[in-house]
């Protein structure tokens, strides 16, 4: 697209509290900036971020979900990343049904001393979908 | 007798099972001795738009809709006849889910694009383009339904509350017989190649049932024809993507194998075919999604 | 305006056209929605197709759901038990009883020249009567079928499961009152609507198709696909996919016929008793054989009412409650063609499977595609008939007409009709409405 430079997307970003979540908190105290695009929810695990989390989030205009939990074998809730990453791998198949690419959904696993891996996968996120294009999805309301 | 309620039917498309179901109800007598009908329309050709106009608005008490909206013609008739109606009823799975033609709104094809274009839009709830009061689900209502919408619409002193669905608010697994095991799911099995065992819950035995996401009321009668639930009466109650929360149940059934490259459980989710027919078969339309765009490949 | 909800492939009839501009011409067209059928079921599982097709048209919904299960029994090379077979053809003949009844007192016109205003109502037949009659045909498609107005039990290669004893003999119970129903409709025919097809003279000599049985007699569900000329001689007996090229590509020098009254011209006769001695009533009134008289369909349809209901009773008594082998196994999948004979006429389904049980292709033949030259035939010789003048009488014979062929765009309570003449730009320059 033509424009993307001037394109702001929009991120929501689903982030476990014990992990992901904690990262991107220990950007905020360390003074380590990420994109202003990414708007954090901060959920238990991601074991809990349902379907209508996700599809409301593009209904309502999100042109990107970041998905942060615990690296694989290290959920709090033993395995409700894992489950939650299989919930993602089902979805994706429907957007790419509906048209939606399905990378405008990421998932990381990050600890939550990792604050420049979180920064850093939020900039390439926030890069990689203002190279996408603002989402065809709002449009349909 | 107080005053006799005026009702009305319209389908302005559709393959007439919305019109049968009604008309096949036990208490149909019974609604008509109180009733003046103010027109049954099975068809967009039955009445003008003029027709329409000439009503006196709101001097129908209930309008019951069927069928599906799609361009801006069958907008605009939904929209006048909002206005000629008290209390509208979307009727059946088209008004209020789109219906199985919801599915044209996702499926890829350069011919039933040409056909939506002519039509001037795509295939819309009717709750997406007026407002509705009531709605009756069902691919067509089944019968329970249809008897409850007639008693509390028809034959009661009150009106129920703005919002009634006349189905019940749990699934449709509350009212099947079947044996429920709790298996995990290893395998997707196609019901064709060999049917079910008639006795056991169909996902225990590894096929697809929207049994879980659909909201009940029908006697589970599909599962008792050997069937799975394919979804025609829309989500349970607080459920805003009936699609969307069967993939869901669905991957949460798939037992995590401990290797975390995932590989096992993806092969079983791979094996699920067809996933916008199968998970969305009457909902596409009111989906979170609505329809299919182009996400620039 | 015709939705674009391609699932509803046969469109209602919103005109007929009369063009002026020389000649006067009467004309009914069913839209052909071929590619986008093929396009909409592309991508669908094989087993999910009959819980499609038989949403297309709800008024005769058994048919599509067993010409789709016999067209996948084609695709995937199976051979259905005999019990399954014997629950599909209760099934059909049940889904024939439905449609009949239904399209003779409820879809029609109610007016003068309406057929069930032909039916004398005035005495025990009253219209509860037929109702409930109508609400039990119902029941015993649910019973039979696992779903009332949309059936679900057909599959590739069988049934999904059987019948329970006490559902079946509750079948056997209705389907007895049901043929009581059936003479009793007859009966009144024969006393108010008999005369009235009498007096109509508009006669097209046409082809007739129908399925016929073992004895070339109507069958009502399976058989051998037959069509005879104009005369009465056999053009062409056999299966679906022998009889569907000539179909396809119509090169005769008269139009096809499928329904009731081609039932009863392509076949020796009907296949059950007292619907053989009601068919006599039928030739002697109007003493040619075949029948080419429009209006006959009507007559057809009453005596094929009770032949529906007789064959259900039989095919109810034949069937036994527990039969455990409902289901054939099944070959790779592949192309197959499956026809029914369906309560409006002839129908017929083609699918092509991938080697995962997908839906490639997808083609449907209808009663409605098959008969639109034989209606237009009959509406241009009444055009001619009438003149130019467009007068009630004319809009009342157009409805008639159109009605005595069933075809799906009709049933609507009454069904309406808008009548245009355009001038030679194409303007609408009058036009006549019926509702």
């Amino acid at each position: 697209m033509s424009d993307n430079k001037s394109f702001e997307p929009k991120i929501i970003a689903f982030l476990c509290k014990w992990t992901t979540y904690a990262a991107a908190d220990l950007c905020g105290v360390s003074r380590m900036p990420y994109p202003s695009n990414i708007s954090i929810i901060k959920v238990n695990c991601t074991g809990e971020v349902t379907a209508d989390m996700i599809l409301t989030a593009f209904e309502k205009g999100a042109d990107g979900i970041l998905i942060g939990g615990c690296r694989p074998g290290h959920c709090r809730y033993e395995g409700g990343n894992l489950k939650g990453a299989n919930r993602i791998y089902l979805l994706k198949r429907a957007l790419n049904e509906f048209g939606v690419n399905p990378e405008r959904i990421r998932e990381v696993g990050i600890a939550g001393a990792q604050g420049l891996i979180f920064q850093r996968a939020a900039e390439k996120f926030t890069a990689d979908i203002r190279a996408l294009g603002p989402s065809p999805v709002m449009s349909n309301a | 007798m107080p005053n006799k309620k005026r009702l009305a039917f319209y389908a302005g498309s559709g393959c007439g099972g919305c019109s049968q179901s009604l008309m096949l109800s036990p208490s149909l007598a019974t609604m008509l001795d109180g009733a003046d009908i103010a027109f049954w329309a099975t068809r967009s050709g039955d009445l003008t738009e003029d027709e329409i106009s000439q009503l006196d608005d709101k001097g129908i008490d209930v309008l019951m809709f069927a069928g599906p909206v799609d361009g801006e013609a069958s907008i605009a008739t939904a929209k006048l006849l909002r206005r000629k109606a008290k209390r509208v009823v979307a009727y059946g799975a088209c008004a209020h889910l789109g219906g199985l033609c919801g599915l044209t709104n996702v499926i890829p094809g350069a011919k039933l694009r040409e056909l939506a274009e002519r039509n001037g839009g795509f295939i819309k709830p009717l709750s997406a383009v007026i407002e509705v009061d009531y709605v009756l689900p069902g691919c067509p209502p089944p019968q329970g339904m249809v008897e409850r919408m007639v008693k509390e619409l028809f034959l009661a002193d009150d009106v129920p509350d703005v919002g009634t669905v006349f189905a019940s608010s749990k699934g449709v697994c509350a009212q099947c017989d079947r044996k429920h095991l709790n298996n995990p799911l290893e395998e997707i099995r196609r019901f064709h190649a060999a049917p079910p065992d008639p006795d056991i819950c169909l996902l225990d035995q590894g096929y697809i049932c929207l049994g879980p996401v659909t909201r009940g009321g029908c006697g589970a009668v599909c599962l008792e024809a050997n069937r799975p639930c394919t979804g025609c009466a829309g989500p349970t109650a607080g459920v805003l993507d009936q699609g969307g929360a069967i993939l869901q149940s669905l991957a949460s059934l798939v037992p995590l194998s401990g290797d975390i490259s995932g590989e096992k459980e993806h092969r079983v989710l791979d094996s699920i075919q067809d996933i916008v027919g199968t998970a969305y078969k009457y909902s596409a339309a009111a989906s979170l999604l609505k329809r299919r765009v182009n996400d620039g490949e | 305006m015709m939705a674009s909800n391609v699932i509803c492939l046969l469109p209602h009839l919103d005109r007929v056209e009369l063009v002026n501009g020389g000649e006067l011409v009467a004309s009914v067209s069913v839209p052909q929605a071929r590619e986008a059928f093929s396009s909409y079921m592309r991508g669908r599982l094989a087993e999910d197709v009959p819980l499609y097709v038989q949403r297309i048209d709800a008024h005769c919904a058994v048919s599509q759901h067993l010409a789709a299960v016999r067209a996948l029994d084609a695709c995937y090379n199976a051979s259905p038990p005999k019990g399954a077979i014997a629950i599909r053809r209760a099934l059909a003949y049940a889904g024939v009883y439905y449609h009949h009844l239904e399209q003779l007192f409820f879809s029609r016109s109610s007016g003068d020249g309406g057929i069930a205003g032909l039916v004398r109502t005035d005495d025990e037949l009253a219209a509860h009567d037929v109702l409930q009659a109508l609400r039990r045909a119902r029941d015993v498609v649910e019973i039979l079928g696992g779903r009332g107005l949309t059936p679900e039990r057909g599959i590739p290669g069988g049934v999904t499961v059987g019948i329970a004893d006490e559902q079946l003999s509750r079948a056997r119970d209705i389907a007895s009152d049901l043929l009581g129903v059936a003479l009793r409709s007859e009966e009144g025919f024969r006393a108010g609507g008999a005369r009235w097809v009498e007096e109509q003279e508009l006669s097209v000599p046409a082809y007739s198709l129908a399925t016929v049985n073992d004895d070339g007699e109507a069958s009502l569900c399976d058989g051998m696909l037959r069509i005879v000329d104009p005369k009465g001689s056999e053009v062409i007996t056999g299966d679906a996919s022998q009889v569907l090229p000539m179909m396809m590509e119509w090169k005769e020098d008269a139009p096809l016929r499928v329904g009731p009254l081609a039932r009863l011209n392509a076949a020796s006769g009907a296949s059950t008793e007292q619907a053989r001695e009601l068919q006599k009533h039928l030739f002697d009134a109007l003493g040619t054989s075949p029948i080419h008289r429009v209006a006959a369909g009507n007559w057809a349809m009453v005596i094929e009412l009770v032949e529906a209901a007789e064959l259900l009773s039989s095919a109810l008594a034949g069937l036994a409650a527990g039969d455990s082998e409902l289901h054939a196994s099944l070959d790779e999948p592949g192309e197959g063609v499956g026809a029914i004979e369906g309560a409006r006429g002839t129908l017929i389904h083609r699918y092509l499977l991938d080697a995962e049980g997908i839906v490639q292709e997808a083609q449907i033949v209808s009663p409605d595609s098959l008969m639109e030259a034989d209606v237009n035939a009959a509406l241009s010789s009444l055009i001619a008939e009438s003149g130019p003048e467009v007068t009630d009488d004319t809009i009342e014979r157009i409805v008639n007409t159109i009605g005595s062929y069933q075809p799906a765009y009709v049933p609507s309570a009454p069904f309406s009709l808008r009548i245009v003449r355009r001038d030679a730009d194409g303007r609408v320059s009058q036009e006549w409405r019926r509702t």
